[in-house]
């Protein structure tokens, strides 16, 4: 099977904290996104959402740090605990998808990856924030089951973007080779664009950088931020603009797909460039929905 | 590990509430996780360009000190 729709989009604790309270002009742009997206996936109905995540200090310490970490719980309760009150939404449970998560943890193996698991992970703004907006918590809890693979974003040295890169095509390969029944699969990356966190610059937004991602993505030239140093990203864009392995992993994972930037903000609430992009897959057969975006292929 | 027992320090206690019943208690706390004079210091005037000076992780300086951040 074939992941059938990608999305890419940032998170922050302020994109939950001060929704409700942001100037309009500033949350517009990304309600807007948000809506569409929800719709996106009210038509695809999808059975389970494979996460490009990374932990926020809750799951791992420098103790002990994984570059990448997949997520094999039965369960996932989004946010941890005390993240509710913290990032001012509700904790719900999700469901994890135990069979594909173990199958892709295998398949990468095989692959020449060696990830740590996990059968119980801390979400914080990572993937609570992007499920908020994607299935928000005044409606029924959704079926749609959730597999996280956390990218180690936050504790340099990292994995380089390329090996991130490789881990979304060992992904897809994965889900290419599952023998299980299929799923109908949305690939999502989170994170980035432009932050700096907690460091001297804390609160700047770089949106001539964001621009040029969102461009990239919109072309298809994704794969150019590839040949980025960390020092570069780092410098121009923040700590938090290392969190675009995620994206970078998602692309590969979806293979083929035509972009659909749907909306941008510098949202300052939150410290963060804010985007999101939509990714319809355009090599899965049957999938009337693919394809229906604008800009270039990869 | 520059940075590792500040770090460590920072972790474990990654709240303003926290961090504030650590500075109240500041050298119990200081011989707990093994700091420098100049990490504790760092840590009791809450000098946020210091701490990252010194190697603490960015993220735990934000989640520790947020109540010292303007945004």
């Amino acid at each position: 099977m074939r992941p059938e729709f990608g999305i890419v989009m940032s998170h922050a604790p302020g994109l939950s904290q001060f929704w409700e309270t942001m100037p309009a002009e500033r949350r517009a742009p990304l309600a807007a996104a948000y809506a569409q997206l929800r719709a996106d996936l009210a038509e695809m109905q999808p059975d389970v959402i494979v996460a490009f995540i990374n932990d926020h200090f809750r799951s791992f310490s420098l103790a002990a740090y994984p570059a990448f970490c997949i997520g094999l719980g039965d369960v996932h309760d989004v946010p941890m605990a005390g993240g509710d009150a913290i990032l001012r939404m509700p904790q719900r449970r999700f469901k994890g998808d135990p069979e594909l998560a173990h199958h892709i943890l295998e398949s990468v193996m095989n692959d020449g990856f060696d990830p740590a698991f996990s059968g119980e992970l801390n979400f914080f703004d990572d993937l609570s924030v992007p499920l908020r907006h994607l299935y928000p918590p005044d409606a029924a809890l959704p079926g749609v089951k959730i597999v996280p693979i956390m990218i180690n974003c936050i504790a340099r040295p990292l994995p380089s973007m390329r090996r991130c890169h490789d881990l979304g095509i060992a992904v897809r390969r994965a889900l290419d080779r599952f023998p299980g029944e299929p799923r109908r699969v949305v690939v999502l990356g989170t994170g980035g664009i432009s932050h700096w966190v907690g460091m001297p610059r804390n609160g700047d937004i770089n949106v001539e950088f964001d621009r040029k991602v969102i461009e990239l993505v919109e072309q298809g030239r994704a794969e150019e931020m590839l040949a980025w140093t960390d020092d570069e990203i780092e410098n121009q864009a923040g700590n938090g603009a290392l969190e675009l392995r995620n994206w970078i992993a998602a692309f590969a994972a979806m293979g083929q797909y035509v972009p659909r930037p749907l909306g941008y903000v510098a949202a300052l609430e939150a410290i963060t460039g804010s985007a999101a992009i939509a990714l319809d897959a355009i090599d899965v057969p049957g999938v009337a929905h693919a394809a229906r975006g604008k800009g270039a292929a990869l | 590990m520059k940075g590792y027992r500040l770090s460590k320090a920072l972790q474990e206690n990654n709240s303003p509430p926290k961090m504030k019943q650590f500075v109240a208690d500041l050298e119990t706390m200081r011989a707990r996780y093994e700091l420098s004079a100049e990490e504790a210091d760092a840590i009791e005037r809450a000098d946020l360009t210091r701490l990252y000076e010194l190697g603490a992780n960015p993220y735990l300086i934000r989640f520790a000190f947020r109540d010292k951040f303007e945004n």
